[in-house]
């Protein structure tokens, strides 16, 4: 079932006098439950396109359907609304409130969702469980290792039962043993909360765990393969 | 949660909270030490004013201060049953006769021009000379004579004791000279009271102008001046039938009260002049935080923190901000203003220019304290208010790029 559509998508920026093209007529279909590569160079057009089906930014020309939804006609604060219910962020720097500790990290978007404090408090606890953080819940992410704090950022992604993960190079930042890792974690959120990820990537080590590989040039889809099986988990945790 | 995230925020970025702290402990410091003090100077300056002019004040028609103040030609003719009469009337405090002439005083070749007033001896309203006397005794009814400034007595080169020649134009316009015993001299540190007055039993006024049972002034103190041009219209019939032009404190005092008005202008400059620095430092400080947390609120944005929600987060920052340094300038400020309604501030010849003595007494006005807490926080809530428009309206995209 087609979740995310991209029907010929342009994105072009105005940078100085001239404008720069970052993304040039790109068609594809993410279905539900994928685990979902865009791979390609740096420039290429991978975080552009990550987010505008994030409804962080909109086409130029084209349109990206989200359910069915131009995401052209959210109003800041419809977009703001289907993130916030449907679709999970893990950044490649983490992006977590340096003040606040794990715990209240992980919990933040269930507040901003005006959750009940019993339910926050039980899927909080689980998905901080489900990442490896238990003992680390009461630290603050200045406390933790790059891989801790990117889990951290994944369980804050799942924390209000999103339907699609968007994740930009969620291993730049991390040794390959901790990236390994992280995308271990992601690939069993996949498999047992069934969330369709979709994850950005210039590193070809880690494309084993993908199920589907779209690869960018230049702002242009070069290829849209399917692995044959997802592999197993690499270094778990 | 949202709380504790602004009360993090506001100590991980301390210096630049210290900044903004300090801009509005400042600016409502100056709002209240500036409102006390000229609170207070208006309040001495109307009591100052409406104790030596009293509320209202009765002359014969004919009678005009541009003249001739204290011309005898305009005269009250048996005054008493009617100051019997007025004193009867409600909301009257006190009524006086006042005669008031000039005249001119000799001792030993030296002449001094002055203002002779004749008051009841127990007169309430003269309190700067009958509560300042240096030697001797105010007038008395036992003891007739001049009552003149220690200044004046210097000049003169008399004391308590010594006789001074008086020149005065008589009621009949016949120029005439007495001579009086000085029995008491006052310091009012007032330059226009020691400069030109004398005082002396109204009966010896009187006498010496060769007038009988009349006066050229009733004085009329109410219990609340803010009624006396109502208690004037209530009582037109009474002061008609007596020939008597009446007029009030505002109009004897008009140009006076223009400069209570300009008092109340500058107020007002120095408050919004106060407002504009510290806005413009507040709100640098405010902007400078905000933008340093900019990814960290793009980010809240990305994960479904409306724009609205931002902005009130940084704007409840601002608040507690506005609360606290305002807290902080009034709790330093109102102390300064209390001490200095008790103790006074000497401000030497320049506050006798206004007839308000050397000393300023400043005012405590629980109403000017809230009006600087509330522009506290308003220069901190609109700082906020702005920044976080400001940082809200950066492209989302762009502001997530930013490392």
């Amino acid at each position: 079932m087609a979740m995310v559509e991209l029907d010929a998508v342009h994105r072009e920026y105005p940078l100085g006098t001239t404008v720069v093209h970052a993304v040039r007529g790109v068609t594809f279909v993410i279905d539900t439950g994928e685990f979902v590569s865009i791979v390609g160079p740096s420039g290429c057009g991978k975080t552009t396109i990550l987010n505008m089906i994030g409804c962080i930014d909109k086409p130029t020309e084209g349109s990206v359907r989200f359910d069915g939804t131009d995401t052209r006609t959210l109003s800041d604060s419809a977009a703001a609304d289907l993130r916030l219910k449907h679709i999970g962020f893990v950044f490649q720097s983490f992006n977590l409130v340096p003040v606040l500790t794990v715990r209240e990290n992980v919990e933040l978007p269930m507040m901003l969702a005006h959750s009940r404090p019993a339910d926050r408090r039980r899927v909080r606890d689980h998905l901080i469980d489900a990442v490896g953080l238990s003992e680390f819940a009461s630290h603050k992410p200045g406390e933790l290792s790059g891989g801790q704090r990117q889990r951290v950022a994944i369980a804050r992604a799942l924390v209000n039962g999103p339907r699609l993960v968007i994740a930009d190079e969620p291993t730049a930042n991390l040794d390959s043993e901790t990236g390994n890792s992280v995308l271990d974690v992601m690939r069993r959120l996949n498999r047992e909360e069934d969330v369709t990820f979709v994850f950005s990537t210039h590193d070809p080590e880690i494309l084993q765990y993908a199920s589907r590989i779209i690869r960018l040039r230049d702002g242009r889809v070069e290829e849209d393969s399917r692995a044959p099986a997802p592999q197993t988990d690499g270094v778990e945790r | 949660m949202f709380a504790k995230m602004a009360l993090l925020n506001l100590w991980k970025y301390r210096r630049r909270m210290l900044v903004v702290l300090l801009g509005i402990v400042m600016s409502v410091l100056v709002m209240e030490v500036i409102g006390g003090m000229l609170a207070g100077m208006q309040t001495t300056f109307f009591n100052e004013i409406l104790r030596g002019s009293g509320h209202v004040q009765l002359h014969s028609s004919g009678w005009d201060d541009r003249l001739d103040s204290y011309s005898i030609r305009h005269l009250i003719a048996d005054p008493d049953p009617l100051v019997a009469q007025i004193a009867a009337l409600p909301d009257v405090v006190r009524v006086e006769t006042v005669l008031g002439f000039q005249a001119m005083l000799a001792h030993d070749g030296t002449t001094l021009a002055v203002e002779g007033r004749g008051v009841a001896p127990d007169t309430s309203f003269f309190d700067d000379a009958t509560t300042t006397i240096t030697e001797g005794s105010f007038v008395a009814e036992e003891r007739p004579g001049l009552v003149l400034s220690a200044d004046n007595a210097r000049l003169l080169g008399v004391s308590v004791g010594d006789t001074v020649g008086v020149f005065i134009q008589s009621a009949r316009g016949i120029p005439a000279r007495r001579t009086l015993m000085v029995t008491g001299l006052f310091d009012s540190g007032h330059v226009e009271l020691d400069g030109t007055a004398v005082f002396l039993r109204h009966e010896d006024a009187q006498a010496l102008l060769g007038i009988e049972r009349a006066t050229n002034e009733i004085r009329i103190t109410l219990d609340d001046p803010d009624r006396a041009a109502r208690f004037v219209s209530d009582h037109r019939e009474l002061f008609d039938r007596h020939d008597l032009e009446p007029v009030t404190w505002r109009d004897i005092h008009g140009s006076l009260i223009v400069f209570v008005e300009i008092s109340d202008l500058l107020t007002t400059v120095i408050n919004a002049f106060v407002m504009i620095v510290a806005a413009s430092v507040v709100t640098n400080a405010i902007l400078m935080t905000v933008f340093d947390r900019a990814r960290t609120f793009a980010t809240l944005r990305a994960i479904g923190m409306k724009r609205r929600r931002v902005i009130a987060t940084i704007v409840s920052e601002g608040v507690l901000l506005g609360a606290i340094g305002s807290a902080i300038g009034l709790a330093i400020g109102i102390p300064i203003v209390l001490y200095f309604q008790t103790h006074g501030l000497d401000m030497g010849e320049l506050s006798q220019f206004f007839g308000t003595g050397q000393t300023y007494y400043f005012a405590f006005v629980p109403g000017s304290s809230a009006t600087a807490f509330g522009f506290g926080v308003l220069i901190s809530v609109a700082s906020a208010l702005y920044a976080g428009t400001a940082v809200t309206r950066v492209d989302l995209r762009s502001a997530l790029e930013e490392a």
